[in-house]
């Protein structure tokens, strides 16, 4: 049964994300969801400890040349001085889950006999 | 396998299709490791719970902490202050986690250091001391903060089925929202000037 319904809302997802790549932007009145999903600041984090500092030159399809950095400024609108807030972004999202997991493991009860 | 799955992502870097590879390679890498992780977590947390709820019920759980409290109030009476923050934390893990969140961190953390090796070799990063560490800080956090999720979606739901769907719910959100398959709005760029240029 549950994997039905696992089944059911993948695809319901899968909907909004072809409604979504329409725009080919988050649509302003969902950049809330950005900034709460976890896996956002993961990406963030990546790109921009990898390539903050990279100047290579890079071929952008429709545009001029650019270098790294400027393009991922340019496209996925990453700042190279973030990192710090990324970080700490970072280590409160495990310490949160944790404190709600221990939170609800000991207020709430699913004991069954 | 996963060495398998993203053998293909050793590019250099030439164009826009390049980096977008690479970064796409090590999303996708995470992004798997991490719902992997999230998954595997959920019925040993739920079978952990059972055990949980019978100690409770024995009322053995309670002398953990109350080792804890003695030992730490010896060390701590000079600096209330911390001691008592340290306490109070100390409390939350043992009486409610039963270290069972501490304990996942090894796990890990070995996971992380073998990931970020294999990987970091393979995507033609370059070879600094903070880039590497950086990128071990990063997936060492994103694997914890899935391990954790795992463990909280069991937490508020009766079963790890239900978890499951619960937990299955989240991952297309996280997926879609993460900024790299659909980017963040630039506000500094017109939104007209992005469209033209596709």
């Amino acid at each position: 049964m549950h994997q039905y319904i696992r089944i059911t809302l993948i695809i319901l997802t899968n909907i909004i994300a072809l409604s979504t790549l329409v725009f080919q932007k988050i649509p302003k009145w969902w950049v809330w969801y950005y900034w709460i999903c976890p896996v956002a600041w993961t990406v963030y984090g990546l790109i921009v400890s990898q390539y903050n500092d990279v100047e290579i030159d890079i071929a952008v399809p429709g545009q001029n040349n650019q270098t790294i950095k400027h393009y991922i400024e340019d496209h996925y609108g990453f700042k190279p001085d973030f990192m710090g807030p990324v970080a700490i972004v970072l280590v409160a999202f495990p310490v949160f889950f944790a404190f709600v997991f221990a939170f609800s493991i000991k207020t709430l009860n699913f004991q069954t006999r | 396998m996963l060495l398998q799955l993203f053998l293909l992502s050793y590019f250099c870097r030439g164009s826009t299709s390049d980096l977008n590879t690479i970064i796409g390679a090590l999303y996708g890498s995470i992004f798997f490791v991490g719902v992997n992780n999230c998954q595997t977590v959920q019925p040993v947390v739920a079978v952990e719970r059972t055990v949980f709820y019978r100690e409770r019920a024995a009322g053995m759980y309670s002398a953990l902490p109350y080792a804890i409290a003695q030992v730490k109030g010896c060390i701590f009476l000079n600096n209330y202050k911390i001691f008592c923050i340290l306490y109070l934390l100390l409390i939350m893990l043992a009486l409610s986690f039963r270290l069972q969140v501490v304990s996942e961190i090894p796990y890990v953390f070995v996971q992380t250091i073998y990931f970020a090796f294999i990987v970091y070799a393979m995507v033609s990063f370059e070879w600094k001391v903070a880039k590497v560490l950086w990128f071990f800080f990063v997936s060492f956090f994103s694997f914890l903060y899935f391990t954790y999720y795992g463990m909280m979606t069991v937490s508020i739901t009766p079963n790890h089925q239900v978890a499951s769907i619960l937990g299955a719910a989240f991952y297309g959100l996280f997926n879609l929202f993460s900024g790299f398959f659909i980017p963040r709005p630039v506000s500094t760029v017109p939104i007209w000037l992005l469209c033209i240029n596709i």
